[in-house]
């Protein structure tokens, strides 16, 4: 499905991922988990098109898209929910709709979104930025459903939301998965992340050092070497 | 009541194109961030080629309209969209050259084939007449009206509706997001530029029958569009076209009223730019202007020469200045006229490189100063005294319009600064207090032989000018040594951290501001004295925006020496190369102003320090560099 | 008397109420904290407090006086300083420019002549004030680098101090950890430490739990813009309204 081979992203001579390979494999979730830095964001980026890495290739279905624009990864059926509000918040919600349903007719979009949120469907004239971080989010996540991706990208989505709206965007989550979408979750919630993943993946310093199934960090130090204490662990 | 109908009719006529091309320019401007200032010129692009087509080609104005609508409209459009693109990492600053580059390099073309004078542009749209509630409409007026209100409507429609639509006010919040959806922020902004110059071409054509076929005059043009503009709030697309009907009414009520009062004639041009002022005056000021810009990378130290090679080279060009007048003869006069030029483009290089104020109304500065010497040497003041008086006569006016734009982004600096050197040339040059009715007036040189020399020569008269050049540099680097020197580099860097920190940012860029119209206003006195009459044609609104190209082709840095290059290109090369028209270097100076913004600070973020790498990469959350990011 | 006081400040952006009634204060010659999740609010309330935003409604108090209707650069001649989470350094100055112009933006905010010049007995007091900052955050080997080559620990110390030369007696810092490791962090907490003995009062928005919870004398925890808790370290950490707010559920199961 989604490929990443030997991918390395850098900033002037400071290297922010080096030699990434990574797979998301067709209709599975995948966690992305590492410390503040370690280039979770930036992995998101480069799959999406969004940031061209300095080497590596980006296959979707086996097509190169190494260097393509970020349209043309979306048109591929990759979707990424960036970090903050993935939202137009000058335009309203039915217009933002509009913009996410290049591939279906806008009605459709509209439909699909409200019943993916329910709650959209009230608001469909008001202006995105005037709605709550909890419904920019639910907007933003309507294209996950809207476009009928193959790959969500998702990048803190639940981030700055009340716990309710938490739940409620990770039902939505595993609603995708279950109709067969694959995911690339980076997420500050590691145990509910890793509740619903198939693998995880974690990152430091912009390596790949552990891959494998979630069962298999538990009774590891992984956590404790590589996510370090300050985001998750407070007390 | 009934004697104003006939010019409130043509007001709403000729304003309805106003609205075009102002919606043009807000659409391009909204969805790009570039204030694009060659909107006017690409309205006498495509007024030229539709007189090529139709006067000299003899084609049917249909077909020859149909040409300019959809094929150069669209062409220049896409054009511009790549201009846009490469200009959208660089300054405000370096986005206003580029943009008044496209208006030299048109002006330059259309002058060198076209001719300079104004072309009869006959009218093509039926001139039938009509009376309607009384009063006596032509079907072109009317034609253009409801032309103009269709084009308008089906823009706001399409704004309103259309998935494109929707996208060009998407693309304003967030490009990469729009990437993310599907859909190329590219293509979207190609359609807005193109949108934007087809109605240019369209609203060229149009004005071309009122106005005669002049470059000069349609460039106009982006003044009064942007006038319509400040009434949308440049946002507002029925507002703008509302704003456009307003200018064209007023317009052509100042004709009506100027029977009784004659300069009222003259002040048509600077209608929008009153506008404009008002709507500057009304705004809601920024807490802090242009706090959110682009944050910039910082360029390494360059070594810096050696005390002692500066010193003998410093020493080297002073002997150079002493002796030229026995190595170049005659052209010595040339040097002097680049002495003054130089100390013009240190003003300017002050204001702009360092506080990142744009001028477009330089050349009206200076040529208050130069009137103003013309006067007091009239009355007897001193020579000196006249010369440091006109430079301090400017400072006010400059503050007038400084003050008001100051309060909101930069950009606004730079329209009020068009607008007000318009102003100046239309309603203030030709009376009795500047240039009078001949547009000339007298400045001797200094005539007082102190020193048993003939100090009106042109010889001593060079000596003059390098004098003054020196003690102007002075004053430059005097005020960058100073703390307002500190807090302008530092303004640079942070204005947010700046004010926070208690500093005035407003009256540091204020002071600036004044030291500059100083300087400008001294260099006029100068400028007039250089062949003892100063005449209007010299100082023309144009001429501001040829001083700032110019500017921008020696870096970005303030200094002696970029001032001396600037005013040598200026004044001093074309004198050599008298067999060369004038158009020709209008045209390199545009062309190299584009040139030199597009490529201004893309050097800078390749020379990226390993400190700024090191943060770019430790910034988690931020925005990542531009190099690497893919340009949509 | 308090170093600042927020009375029922409301901020709106648009019809979103970012920050609602919200009522704080930091008293004198403590560190205060506020804290809470992203997106409560927290650098919404430092913009409003420097003066960067103006409130819907509500009134700020600086050392006893209102200053509800100053903007920020008159809000620091008041005596209130502040740093960024982003990081405001003049890049292209050295060190102790920056730091020097921490005080001499307040002087030339004076008149027009401060603003063009300073005069000889300002030019010592900035030096001396250079000095102290730079001794006071360690940073004095750093003085003649330009401030755009450093690491981000080195930066966020070099605006520190710039803050502490201006003199303000209040100080607000926002994320002053963010970006520093383990070792700069502890460092860092020992230096706020030792400026709020020396007599000033910090307002700091701060994630690392470790370091608020180690610092500070006092919290304020903020969510969704509401106020919902107050409290010395031990009672906030005791408390169960945070932790379902702020600290969430997730924090046994991943410790």
């Amino acid at each position: 499905m989604l490929e990443l081979q030997g991918i390395t992203v850098a900033y002037g001579e400071s290297v922010v991922l080096k030699d990434l390979s990574l797979t998301v494999p067709e209709g599975r979730t995948l966690a992305l988990l590492g410390a503040n830095g370690a280039g979770k964001t930036t992995t998101l980026r480069a799959a999406s098109g969004v940031l061209k890495p300095a080497s590596g290739r980006l296959l979707v279905d086996g097509v190169d898209l190494s260097g393509a624009q970020p349209y043309r990864f979306a048109k591929a059926g990759i979707c990424h929910v960036p970090e903050g509000r993935g939202v137009f918040p000058s335009l309203t919600v039915r217009e933002n709709l509009v913009l996410q349903s290049y591939r279906t007719d806008s009605a459709v979009a509209v439909e699909r979104a409200v019943s993916a949120f329910p709650r959209l469907g009230q608001k469909l004239a008001q202006t995105a930025g005037t709605m709550s971080g909890g419904e920019q989010q639910m907007l933003a996540l309507a294209r996950a459903y809207v476009q009928q991706p193959r790959v969500v990208l998702l990048d803190e989505v639940s981030m700055g939301l009340a716990p309710k709206v938490v739940d409620e965007i990770f039902a939505f989550l595993t609603r995708l998965a279950e109709e067969g979408v694959s995911l690339l979750l980076v997420e500050q919630y590691v145990s509910k992340a890793l509740a619903i993943s198939d693998y995880v993946a974690i990152l430091s310093r912009g390596r790949l050092v552990f891959l494998g199934e979630p069962d298999e960090l538990a009774g590891t130090d992984i956590f404790a070497q590589y996510l370090g204490s300050a985001e998750q662990v407070t007390a | 009541m009934n004697s104003l109908l006939p010019f409130i009719v043509a007001g709403i006529a000729q304003g309805s194109v106003f609205g075009l091309a102002a919606l043009g320019l807000v659409v391009t401007y909204k969805t790009s961030g570039i204030f694009n200032f060659g909107h006017g010129a690409v309205a006498a692009v495509g007024a030229y080629v539709f007189y090529d087509l139709r006067t000299i080609h003899h084609w049917p104005w249909p077909v020859a309209a149909a040409v300019c609508l959809l094929v150069l409209g669209p062409l220049l459009g896409v054009v511009q969209e790549r201009l846009a693109a490469g200009l959208a990492p660089v300054r405000l600053a370096m986005k206003v050259v580029a943009t008044v580059g496209v208006v030299l390099l048109v002006a330059g073309i259309t002058s060198l084939h076209y001719g300079a004078s104004s072309l009869d542009f006959p009218p093509f749209l039926p001139q039938d007449t009509v009376t309607l509630l009384g009063v006596r409409v032509s079907a072109a007026q009317l034609i253009t009206l409801v032309l103009s209100v269709v084009v308008a409507g089906a823009l706001f429609l399409l704004f309103r509706v259309t998935k494109v639509g929707v996208a060009m006010r998407g693309v304003v919040d967030d490009p990469t997001l729009m990437g993310l959806t599907g859909v190329s922020p590219v293509n979207v902004r190609r359609s807005a530029w193109i949108i934007g110059s087809t109605l240019a071409v369209a609203s060229g054509i149009l004005l071309a029958p009122l106005t005669g076929l002049d470059t000069i005059q349609l460039t106009l043009l982006v003044v009064q569009s942007f006038g319509a503009a400040a009434i949308g709030r440049f946002t507002s697309l029925p507002l703008t076209f509302a704003g456009g009907l307003l200018i064209g009414v007023g317009e052509n009520l100042l004709v009506r009223f100027s029977g009784d009062i004659t300069w009222l004639a003259l002040a048509q041009p600077a209608l929008p730019f009153v506008v404009l002022f008002v709507v500057l005056l009304l705004s809601k000021p920024a807490v802090i202007a242009d706090a959110g810009r682009l944050r910039r990378a910082v360029a390494p130290s360059r070594t810096p020469l050696s005390p002692a090679t500066r010193r003998s080279a410093m020493l080297a060009a002073l002997v150079v200045a002493v002796v030229l007048p026995s190595l170049v003869g005659v052209r010595i006069q040339s040097f002097a006229s680049g002495l003054v030029s130089a100390t013009i483009f240190l003003s300017l290089g002050l204001l702009v490189w360092t506080s990142g104020q744009v001028s477009l109304c330089h050349a009206g500065f200076v040529a208050v100063g130069a009137t103003t010497t013309g006067h007091l040497l009239g009355a007897g003041v001193p020579w000196v005294l006249a010369v440091l008086v006109a430079g301090l006569v400017v400072v006010p006016l400059g503050l007038v319009i400084a003050v008001p734009a100051m309060r909101l982004s930069g950009i606004y600096l730079a329209l009020a600064t068009l607008g007000f050197g318009v102003l100046l040339q239309y309603l203030f040059y030709n009376r009795p207090f500047m240039f009078g009715q001949l547009g000339q007036i007298a400045v001797p040189r200094p005539r007082a032989s102190w020193l048993g020399i003939d100090p009106s020569s042109d010889t001593s008269f060079y000596y003059v000018t390098l004098v003054a050049f020196l003690l102007a540099s002075g004053v430059v680097y005097g005020v960058l040594r100073l703390r307002l020197g500190r807090l302008l580099q530092a303004l640079a860097d942070s204005p947010l951290a700046l004010a926070t920190h208690g500093a005035p940012v407003n009256r540091i860029r204020l002071l600036v501001y004044g030291v500059s119209a100083f300087l400008a206003g001294a260099a006029g006195g100068l400028s007039g004295a250089l062949s003892g009459t100063a005449s209007s044609a010299a100082y023309s609104y144009f001429s501001s925006l040829t001083l700032l190209a110019v500017l921008a082709l020696y870096g970005t840095k303030v200094g002696v020496v970029p001032a001396l290059a600037a005013g040598v290109a200026l004044s001093v090369v074309p004198s050599y190369l008298t067999s060369i028209r004038g158009e020709w270097f209008t045209i390199v100076f545009g062309a190299s102003a584009i040139v030199a913004a597009l490529v201004s600070d893309r050097s800078l973020s390749l020379r990226l320090s390993v400190g700024a790498r090191q943060r770019l990469a430790d910034r988690r959350t931020s925005s990542p560099t531009r190099a690497r990011l893919v340009q949509p | 008397m308090t170093a600042l006081e927020l009375e029922q400040v409301t901020v709106r952006f648009g019809s979103v109420v970012a920050v609602d009634a919200l009522s704080l204060s930091a008293a004198e010659g403590q560190i205060t904290a506020l804290i809470g999740p992203n997106g409560a609010g927290k650098t919404t309330t430092f913009n409003a407090c420097s003066g960067l935003l103006r409130p819907a409604s509500g009134r700020v108090t600086l050392l006893g006086e209102d200053v509800s209707d100053l903007g920020p650069a008159a809000r620091a001649r008041k005596g209130l300083g502040r740093t960024f989470q982003r990081l405001e350094l003049f890049d292209s100055m050295t060190v102790d420019e920056n730091v020097g112009l921490g005080l001499e933006s307040g002087l030339a905010g004076q008149s027009w002549l401060r603003c063009l010049t300073g005069n000889r007995k300002e030019a010592v007091r900035v030096a001396e004030a250079v000095e102290e900052s730079l001794h006071t955050c360690d940073i004095t080997d750093l003085a003649g680098r330009r401030a755009g080559e450093l690491s981000t620990g080195q930066r966020r110390l070099v605006e520190l101090a710039r803050a502490l030369a201006g003199g303000f007696p209040v100080l607000l810092l926002d994320e002053p950890s963010s970006g520093l490791d383990h070792e700069e962090t502890t460092r860092f907490g020992q230096i706020l430490r030792s400026v709020v003995t020396g007599g000033r009062s910090i307002l700091l928005v701060e994630h690392d739990m470790d370091l608020v919870l180690s610092v500070c004398d006092y919290l304020h925890v903020l969510d969704f813009g509401v106020h919902v808790f107050e409290g010395t370290p031990a009672e906030v950490q005791a408390s169960p309204v945070v932790r379902a707010a702020y600290l969430g559920e997730e924090v046994s199961e991943s410790a």
